[in-house]
Order: structure tokens, then sequence, then C-alpha cells
């Protein structure tokens, strides 16, 4: 195709571009302006105020521990599970992708409640701890950060797994039979070409993960419980019961910076391996 | 094609490797996919230093014995030793085998040098060994200076001497090269055919090499397997298998022949007059009157308007200059071919059309039993 025959296509972007900049360009820069403005001049002093407080700082940090632990643990289960789904064929294929999609059918609402039951002092996780042994009896998960992980594993575990097991469909075969051939056994084969060769998607899925989670407000509020306090609840607090616009813009742009910074930051390894 | 018959005329002449010298032996092997046989019973002993080529039609089972050997997969039954050393239970990684591939299977992820570095790496060799080793590799196929460089940004030939350089850097026991050059246009695949040759030998590599050009398993073998539906039809140096193919298979599938069936109508003893559909012909045999039989011919033996006891008479259908010799089909029945291949330039009074006499010298038939 020549450029100037794309001009005409071109032209096709224009109603996103505009519904894009009406409800996200907009919104977004009256939220940073909001922030900067006090008393009709700028000024940085809402951040500072903000993050001089010790109780603010402990919130921005379970925010980023449980985006993170979130994000490593979707990783860990993540990748086996897309590695399967990549040299699966046939029938098993098409039922580990069912495994893996069906569940997004349903509502968050409704799987967010889902393990409020299964989290709860009697319920199936519990006795199944105590029967097997684990525990000598039922353990409070529900409202804890370990049963709020427990669940928001279980919802973002796609999210992970399909951009790892898109990089991976596209690795040929013969490149771990060359490894081999070339003496390297199972362990550093592993290390030294499937680790770095899906490493793209590993990144993309972290990305997205814990974008997800840093942002989550449903979950960490249903399964984490009242004191569980986090930046997403912070914000509904602050626009909703408090009615402080200026903190909630501040509480926004401080999140949005901390996901802008861990995208960035898988960006750039990404590029760095030269594998963008 | 025909049906396989029993050789006749041809004789194998293997040179088999000796016991003494064998280095690479495949007894027995067989391997299945699916309930469907690719390879079956399959032995071959090959000598150290050998190059030896596996030519056949895909799906003869070429590709599976050499997986088989690089120990990507497993046989059903079979032993597969190299040197001695009983390799048909050990995992590739510990096999020693060096593979070339199709693709080339490079690592993309690292460097022309990471990626000829990779064996030795793997096998926790001393840096500066490691170092003077790749240096010494890329110099072999001519890469020195393009180490730093990301195996994507190089044509097809250089990333075809990376991965002959990766392989060669740890010193295989044997070389597998599967298909590396068809990836390749023309000009190039011949200059890397060469290349790869002389490397190989400098080296002292046993090789074993799959394809299924047979131009190029001529150039570039010490012995030719001639493979088919899993088995080795004929096992012998190019010329031979050239000059004389065992079966009606090998005949069509190494270089290009007249081909004429017929009946074995008289004879005695020592020469017989077969009936073809372009006419009576001469060959020596003595099988008995009414026997099916394949008269072949290599197309530069065959002459036109000599002097000959029997000649056939053939009308030239087309015939092609190409430079150095002219190729010649004459009309014949609908499943044989007669065809000639003369030096030089095309005889003033041939056209298409015209008829001419056909012949060849008698030691130059080549004689299968139809079955």
């Amino acid at each position: 195709m020549k450029v100037s025959d794309t001009r005409g296509y071109s032209l096709l972007v224009l109603p996103a571009t505009v519904y894009l900049a009406l409800v996200f360009v907009v919104p977004l820069a009256m939220l940073i302006v909001g922030s900067l403005i006090v008393d009709g001049a700028p000024t940085l002093q809402s951040y500072t105020r903000y993050l001089g407080d010790a109780h603010n700082r402990a919130t921005v940090w379970t925010t980023v521990r449980y985006a993170f632990l979130s994000s490593l643990l979707c990783l860990v289960l993540g990748y086996p599970f897309a590695r399967l789904m990549a040299r699966a064929t046939g029938m098993t294929q098409a039922l580990l992708f069912a495994a893996l999609l069906l569940p997004l059918s349903l509502s968050l609402m409704v799987r967010a409640f889902g393990w409020t039951i299964l989290l709860s002092r009697e319920g199936p996780l519990n006795l199944l701890l105590v029967w097997l042994g684990v525990v000598d009896q039922p353990i409070r998960l529900l409202f804890t950060e370990t049963g709020l992980i427990l669940g928001t594993l279980s919802i973002k575990l796609p999210l992970m797994i399909l951009p790892i097991y898109v990089v991976l469909k596209t690795i040929p075969e013969e490149l771990g039979q060359a490894g081999a051939s070339l003496g390297a056994g199972p362990v550093y084969r592993f290390f030294k070409l499937d680790l770095p060769l899906a490493m793209p998607g590993m990144l993309a899925g972290f990305a997205l993960v814990f974008s997800q989670c840093a942002a989550a407000y449903v979950l960490p509020t249903l399964l984490g419980g009242a004191r569980y306090l986090i930046m997403s609840k912070a914000i509904v607090d602050s626009y909703l019961i408090l009615q402080a616009g200026t903190v909630g813009s501040t509480i926004s742009v401080l999140l949005l910076l901390i996901v802008v910074a861990v995208i960035a930051a898988t960006g750039v390894a990404t590029r760095r391996r030269g594998m963008a | 094609m025909p049906e396989l018959g029993s050789p006749a005329a041809a004789t194998r002449r293997d040179d088999t490797p000796t016991s003494h010298n064998t280095y690479v032996e495949l007894v027995d092997v067989s391997k299945g996919f699916g309930g469907t046989a690719v390879l079956r019973a399959f032995s071959l002993a090959i000598a150290r230093r050998e190059f030896i080529t596996l030519l056949g039609p895909s799906g003869c089972g070429k590709t599976t014995l050499l997986r088989l050997i690089a120990g990507l997969i497993r046989p059903d039954s079979g032993t597969i030793r190299v040197g001695g050393r009983d390799l048909t239970a050990l995992p590739a990684h510990r096999r020693n085998v060096g593979i070339v591939f199709q693709s080339y299977a490079l690592f993309p992820h690292l460097s022309v040098w990471e990626n000829v570095a990779f064996g030795l790496r793997a096998r926790r060799v001393e840096r500066a060994h490691i170092a003077r080793e790749v240096d010494g590799a890329l110099d072999m196929v001519r890469l020195r200076g393009l180490g730093d460089r990301a195996v994507r940004s190089l044509s097809g030939g250089q990333q075809q001497r990376v991965s002959l350089a990766r392989a060669i850097v740890t010193k295989p026991a044997v070389m597998l090269l599967d298909e590396p050059f068809s990836a390749l246009d023309r000009k190039l695949r011949e200059t890397m055919q060469i290349e790869t040759r002389q490397i190989l030998r400098r080296i002292g590599a046993t090789a074993i090499f799959v394809t299924h050009d047979q131009e190029e398993a001529l150039v570039m073998s010490d012995r030719v397997v001639v493979m088919n539906q899993g088995r080795a039809e004929q096992i012998g140096a190019p010329k031979s298998v050239y000059a004389a193919p065992a079966t009606p298979f090998v005949l069509g599938f190494v270089g290009q022949a007249t081909r004429l069936r017929g009946t074995v109508e008289s004879g005695d003893g020592r020469m017989m007059l077969v009936r073809t559909e372009s006419g009576a012909v001469s060959v020596p045999g003595s099988f008995a009157p009414g026997t099916r039989v394949l008269v072949a011919v290599r197309p530069e033996r065959v002459r036109v308007n000599e002097a000959s006891d029997l000649p056939l008479k053939a009308i030239v259908r087309d015939f092609a200059f190409l430079g150095s010799k002219t190729h010649v089909m004459f009309e014949s029945a609908a499943d044989d071919v007669l065809m000639a291949e003369l030096p030089g330039a095309p005889p003033e009074e041939m056209r298409s059309g015209s008829e001419v006499a056909v012949s060849w010298p008698v030691e130059a038939t080549l004689l299968f039993k139809l079955g």
C-alpha cells in the first residue's frame, strides 16, 4: 500500500479518537489540574500533605504490595499453564482454553461473593485444610490479605496466561531441540532459553495484572474487608464520603503514576531484550 | 512409477564400512506414528568422517531417522550406536550430536557470538576457552566481526553459517543436517553446499545429511542412501547410485532416464530381444520369454543417428539447447520416456517432428524385472 493510499483510511480513526478524547483525555486533564490547583494557585502541596502522613503511605504501600504479590503469584502459576496450553493439541487444548475463558463469562461480583463463601470460617477451603490436617481448627481467611490474593489469582490469572501463551506459540519447537543438541539439559534450557524467550509475554502479563490489581476496588472491598486500606478505596472515600475532591484527585494521580511506572518499566525491560 | 521389481542388471556396490571402521550404527530401527510405520527395521552403518546423505521424497522417513539419531524422538525398537556407545536410551543433550536445522533455529534473544557460545556455556567450559573456540568457529564460517550482531539482522546465508558454527563449535560426534539449504536461492545454495562440505571435511566431521534434492545429494555425499517408504532402496556412492540404480524407484528418483516398458520376446542366453511400444531393443540378460521388464538408459548415453544394430525409430517431440548440451524429448507411449542428452548444440537437421534413429551402447542398458 502506498503512503498516499492510507490517508483516506486514517480518517476512520477519527470517531474513536474524538470519543477517547472526550471520555478519557479531558477527565484525566481535569483530574491532574484538580490535584495541582489549591485555592486558585498551582502547587504540589496536596501531594506533600498526602504523602506526609504515615497512614497514607501505608495505604500506598499496601496497594503496591497487593498488586505486586498478586502479579508475581499469577506469573508463577500462569507460566506452567500457558506452557501446557501452548504445547497441547486438539481436545486437550480446547479444554484448557475453556477452563481459562469460561469463568470470565461470570460477573466479577458473583465470583467475588463466591469467594466470600469459599473463604468463610465454615467454608469449603477451611474444611479442606482441617481435613488435610494442615490446621487444627478453621482459620480466618476472609478479610485477610491471603484470602484476598487467593481470590484475586482466580480472577486475574487469564490476564497473565493469555499474553504468555501468545508469545510461547510463536517460539518454534526447534529452539529447544537445538539447545538440547548443543548439550543443554532441561534446567539450563529452562533458564537460558524458555524463560528469556517467554519474557515479553511474562512482562506484558505482569503489567496487565499489576495495573488491574492496583486499581481494583470490588475484590479488596469484598475479600479484604473494611480495614484493608488501599488507594482505590481511599479515592472513593475522599470523593463520596469526605467530599474532598482535591485529595481524591491527588490519590488518583499517584495511583496512575505507579501503574504507568510499572508499565513503562516492563516496556523498557522488553525492549532492552530486543524482543519488542 | 513402476512397481518395485527385483534388481536385475544392477548390482549393489556399497563400499559398506567394515565392522572395524563403523562409527555410527543403526540396527533394525523402527518407528511409527499413530499406527503408521515410518521406518521399518532400518539398518545402516556409517564410517568415521564419512559424509552420508539420506535422499528421498517427503514422507520416506529420512527426517524421522535424523530425529532418532539426535534423540529428539525415541525408536519403537532397534539400536542406535555412535562410536560403540549405545545412545538409544540417552536424551538428546547427552548424545553430543550437532544439528543444523532447516529453519536454522537460531536463538533470537542472543547475539551471533552468544548463539555460537551456547553449547560450550551449557557444558560449563572455561571462559577463555569458549572465547577462543567461538572466534575460531566464526572464522571458519567467515563471520568474524559479526559476533555482536543480532541474528535477525543477518541474511539467510549468514544465519545458515551461524547455525553451522554453533553446531561445530561443540565438536559433535556426528553432525546432522536437515535440508539446511532449502530456504536459500539457487546460487547461494550451491555456494553453501561447497562451503559446508569443505568445512565439515576440514574438521573431520561424520555427517548425516537429509535432502529431497537428488542433485544436492550427488554433489555433497560420499555415499547416498536412497529411501522410500521407510526403507533403504539403495546405499552406495553417488556414482554407483546414478550409474547402477538398484530399483526402478532409484532410477526414477536419481537423475533422469529413458524408460521403456516391454516384454521379453526371445533370448540366446546372453542377449534378449525386448518388444517395447517404441520398437524392439536388444538387451543383455536371460529372462524367460514373456517376462515384463523395464529397459532404461541414462540420457547422456543415448545416441542419435549413429550406426547401430537395432536402432529405435523415434520422432523428436521437443528439444532444448542448454549451452554445453542439448536435451531432446522423443514421442513415446504414455508411461514411457524416451530422451537423449547430446553434447553441444543440437544437430543441424534436428526439428520438432523429424524422425531420427535412437540407439545406445549395450553396456549402458539398465534392466529391471517388473513384478
